[in-house]
């Protein structure tokens, strides 16, 4: 019993000390060897269980004729993408928006807790992604690249509860923070002025970050859901939904730096 | 242990481990189903507290440093490390409907323990909203994969014994 009581002390004693060790400094390079050397695995497996998934999922939305509508007009969209990353070839540059380039990517891993809002792209820096990078989907910015290897990124989802995003109101052009809140919850947002003039429906835009990588200004980032009518010192809260869907976001564009390909 | 028993042993981590980390997330199913605990907790319950211990401390570290994995390197290894020895001690066969509920109490508080320290270390704050329903389903999982992978008992007992 004391042996094993030993045993058990030692290993507690281990993980404290890779904790300390990763707050103290970065294990970027050892994760990075971990996920450049997981990639195949993870495309392989996105490849052969994705369309079981998406099958299944289709299953739900057969008798519903609205739900068809909005996965068709989904479908549509991705489907152009891909058409045009055929058309390009792999990996080549697609359109430009706000005088960036665009790189179509695949995520190819998502998180695995449902309190935390990462996924992984198929595309990395030999492809011209750095970290700070815009991520679009369809309907909107999702989020801004954290981590890069040579063939894959990790992308910090606006919904995540450690995302925080310069925003603006796009009728009035007040300016707010959006702050993610774990999986699919509604974005908390919190405008400056305690009197700002915003109302449910609005779009709330990306402020921009200086530079030219960080995310452009004036891109659409989620729409107000619900005002508080309270009106703190510390600002006015609003709730928001994110315009592109980060729950089930498959094809996605990288924007990459200004004047880049 | 012999070669062989090591390699069964890996084998059934690393299967554990693909269905959490790549085939549960292209398939659709819900983030957060904790896999790789439920095959710790099952492990431990056949070695025991002590190689328990240590085979959740390596699941745990494998799981920190996964791809698309946001946790600090050894919060998983502590969680793991800690469910492995509990695991070990609890008597499936003598009550296997107290033993289910165990080891089902035993896997979601390391998975709860795993994302509180995870938050404070890190400084992330998730709302209730997010925080309830990853509990409902990190609970519902860990009963289902639990009553799926408890009967498996005997024969990984014979494999590893």
């Amino acid at each position: 019993m004391a042996r094993s009581r030993t045993l058990l002390i030692v290993l507690v004693a281990a993980s404290l000390a890779l904790v300390l060790l990763d707050l103290r400094s970065s294990t970027r390079s050892l994760r990075s060897v971990v996920a450049a050397a997981a990639l195949p695995v993870e495309r392989a497996a996105t490849a052969v269980f994705r369309p079981v998934g998406q099958w299944a999922a289709s299953i739900g939305t057969f008798s519903d004729p609205v739900a068809r509508q909005e996965r068709a007009a989904a479908i549509v969209d991705q489907l152009r993408i891909s058409e045009q990353r055929a058309q390009d070839g792999a990996g080549a540059a697609e359109a430009v928006v706000n005088g960036r380039t665009t790189l179509p990517a695949r995520v190819v891993g998502v998180p695995g807790s449902a309190l935390r809002a990462w996924v992984t792209l198929d595309v990395g820096a030999g492809d011209g992604v750095e970290i700070g990078n815009a991520v679009l989907a369809p309907l909107g910015v999702i989020g801004t690249v954290r981590e890069v290897t040579s063939g894959s990124c990790a992308v910090r989802l606006i919904t995540d509860p450690g995302s925080s995003v310069g925003a603006r109101v796009a009728r009035s052009g007040e300016i707010a923070e959006a702050t993610g809140a774990g999986g699919s919850s509604a974005l908390a947002v919190t405008l400056l002025d305690p009197d700002a003039d915003v109302r449910a429906d609005d779009l709330l835009v990306t402020l921009g970050a200086p530079g030219p990588v960080g995310v452009p200004a004036g891109l659409p980032l989620a729409s107000v859901t619900e005002v508080d009518p309270v009106r703190a010192e510390a600002g006015r809260r609003v709730a928001a939904e994110p315009t592109g869907s980060t729950t089930t976001v498959d094809l996605v564009a990288v924007l990459l730096r200004q004047g880049q390909r | 242990m012999t070669g062989r028993r090591y390699a069964i042993l890996a084998l059934v981590c690393a299967v554990g481990f693909l269905i959490e980390w790549a085939v549960a997330p292209a398939l659709g199913l819900p983030a957060g189903l904790p896999v790789m605990l439920v095959v710790v907790a099952v492990l431990a319950n056949v070695l025991g507290p002590d190689r328990g211990a240590v085979v959740g401390f390596l699941v745990g570290l494998v799981s920190d440093v996964a791809p698309g994995s946001q946790m600090l390197l050894g919060v998983g290894a502590l969680a793991g490390c800690l469910l492995g020895y509990v695991a070990g001690q609890v008597r499936v066969d003598r009550s296997p409907l107290s033993g289910w509920l165990r080891l089902c109490a035993a896997t979601v508080a390391a998975a709860g323990f795993a994302v509180a320290a995870d938050a404070v270390l890190t400084g992330w704050r998730p709302d209730a909203a997010s925080l309830g329903r990853a509990a409902l389903i990190g609970t519902a999982g860990t009963g289902l994969l639990l009553a799926f992978l408890l009967p498996l008992r005997p024969a990984l007992r014979r494999g590893l014994a």
